[in-house]
């Protein structure tokens, strides 16, 4: 298994008077992982997470997806956003078939669309192909972007807080749809999250951050079976992961006031 | 489907009677206050009525000044269009541009058209390519800056999510920028479609030998105050066409709005 995210050393500044936003940051993904970064809000993991998507370049270090220097298309990867970002004037269908049209000739159409069906069957969205953004819940609006984020065959998956709006039901019913989704096809995924819940349920290691400057606090592998299941979150090695992700938030929170 | 729609509360049907009882309520009004006035202050509905039989029966005379209007407000507001769209764009593009040329654009829009007609009847004649040309002037400016801000209001978020997709600038261009511009851009192109009906107007007052404008300068010249009227009706019918016209290009141009 290679490795198809690589952050070395990676240092970010806005500007110059400023603390950087990263400082000397490590991380990396290997294929088929699913890897969620967790961390106060402000330290800097959504950035790293544009950076990886290459539309950010690090001041210092280098970062590698795909084993390729920097990310080229959604042949790569591709993104979802915390609240969807659908193109309000596309239906639902037409905002799936983005990327398509963003990436290839007319040609294809039909095979196109039969993909992007396919796609929308993934997240469980059915006869809403011709409905506009603003007519769906925003439950069904993140679905969307899930399956516009899947349609592309992309190996790489990143995830911003893409729960982070929806009420809590919602919440873990995509939860559980994310962990299905993985069951059945095959992605690499960075998620962030400021959930500790979320990223010890959903991950197969939790990355924890620490803010002012952001860094790396540590990591925690999550070895608990698949398929996972709601119940699971009730167990005391669930607890205990929890508890071990908190220390290391915590114990980055203490080192900075002292 | 749509004719289903018409029938509930709050759209057409309902519209078409609140419309009708204003109108008659108007009317009624109108007729009652006339009863204190003589016709060449305030002419009764029904002698208003009865001068626009007399003008329209006067062989196609009515029509001409009409169609004048309407030309001279359809190739103004189409000028406007032409030059103040692509402008917008490049205007939206480079911030620079922007710094320089806004103040200019500023400058000339607190100079009143009123004032600028009958420099350009001097300069383009009394025929109706001064009209044109003032109809355009009037409509420009809406077009323009509802145009910057249009391509402005772009969200970044968006833009950044479609070069993650792999988008090309062109792609960004089309796909993104100038959608999310339409509801303001359309904004701007009804504004500026009723703003050139007055420059045509504002330009036949300046000196002209048709058009609805040079009418209503005829007739206050004559006290044919009736006549007055009847010109304003036709005006008011114009706008209101437009005003269906530009609804419908709207409709089709941005369905997804349609269904909100």
């Amino acid at each position: 298994m290679g490795k198809v995210i690589e952050v070395n050393d990676v240092t970010l500044a806005f500007s110059v008077q400023c603390q950087p936003e990263l400082e000397g940051v490590n991380l990396s993904v290997t294929e088929g992982e699913f890897v969620c970064l967790v961390g106060p809000s402000g330290c800097g993991k959504s950035t790293l997470l544009r950076l990886v998507a290459g539309v950010l370049t690090p001041d210092r270090g280098e970062i590698k997806v795909g084993g390729a220097e920097k990310a080229e298309g959604w042949s790569h990867l591709s993104f979802v956003p915390q609240d969807s970002l659908l193109l309000p004037w596309r239906t639902v269908l037409a905002n799936v078939l983005l990327p398509f049209e963003l990436n290839s000739g007319q040609e294809k159409k039909a095979e196109w669309r039969a993909k992007a069906q396919a796609a929308l069957r993934l997240v469980n969205l059915d006869g809403v192909e011709q409905k506009y953004p603003h007519q769906l819940s925003g439950g069904m609006r993140q679905r969307v972007a899930l399956a516009r984020a899947l349609v592309g065959e992309a190996e790489i998956l990143l995830l911003d807080e893409p729960f982070a709006s929806l009420d809590g039901i919602t919440r873990s019913q995509l939860q559980l749809e994310i962990l299905e989704i993985r069951q059945q096809k095959q992605f690499t995924g960075l998620m962030v999250t400021h959930n500790i819940f979320e990223a010890v349920f959903l991950a197969d290691r939790v990355v924890v951050m620490g803010e002012k400057p952001g860094r790396m606090l540590g990591e925690v592998g999550i070895d608990l079976p698949y398929p996972r299941q709601l119940k699971l979150i009730s167990t005391p090695e669930f607890a205990a992961l929890v508890g071990t992700v908190q220390d290391f938030l915590e114990k980055g929170g203490s080192a900075d006031e002292a | 489907m749509r004719r289903k729609k018409r029938l509930q509360p709050g759209s057409g049907g309902e519209r078409a009677i609140t419309l009708l009882g204003v109108g008659l309520l108007v009317l009624l009004t109108w007729s009652w206050l006339s009863s204190f006035y003589p016709t060449y202050i305030l002419p009764s509905p029904s002698e208003v009525a009865r001068r626009a039989r007399e003008i329209l029966g006067q062989g196609g005379l009515f029509a001409l000044h009409f169609r004048t209007t309407l030309l001279e407000a359809v190739l103004g507001f189409g000028l406007a269009a032409a030059v103040a769209l692509p402008l917008s764009y490049c205007l939206a593009r480079h911030p620079r541009l922007d710094h320089l040329v806004t103040p200019i654009v500023v400058a000339m829009q607190s100079i009143p058209i009123v004032a600028l007609a009958p420099l350009l009847v001097i300069w383009f004649g009394f025929g109706i390519s001064s009209k044109i040309l003032i109809a355009a002037m009037t409509a420009f400016f809406p077009i323009l800056t509802n145009g910057v801000v249009g391509l402005k209001e772009t969200d970044p978020r968006l833009k950044e999510l479609l070069q993650i997709m792999g988008a090309g600038k062109r792609q960004v261009f089309f796909k993104l920028e100038v959608p999310s511009a339409l509801p303001v851009l359309f904004g701007g192109l009804r504004m500026g479609l009723t703003l050139s009906v007055i420059g045509a107007v504002v330009g036949e007052f300046s000196g002209a030998g048709r058009g609805l404008g040079y009418l209503v300068y005829l007739a206050r010249g004559t006290f044919d105050t009736a006549l007055i009227f009847v010109a304003i009706l036709a005006l008011a019918v114009m706008g209101i066409g437009f005003y269906l016209v530009i609804s419908w290009v709207e409709a089709v141009v941005m369905p997804w709005r349609r269904e909100r």
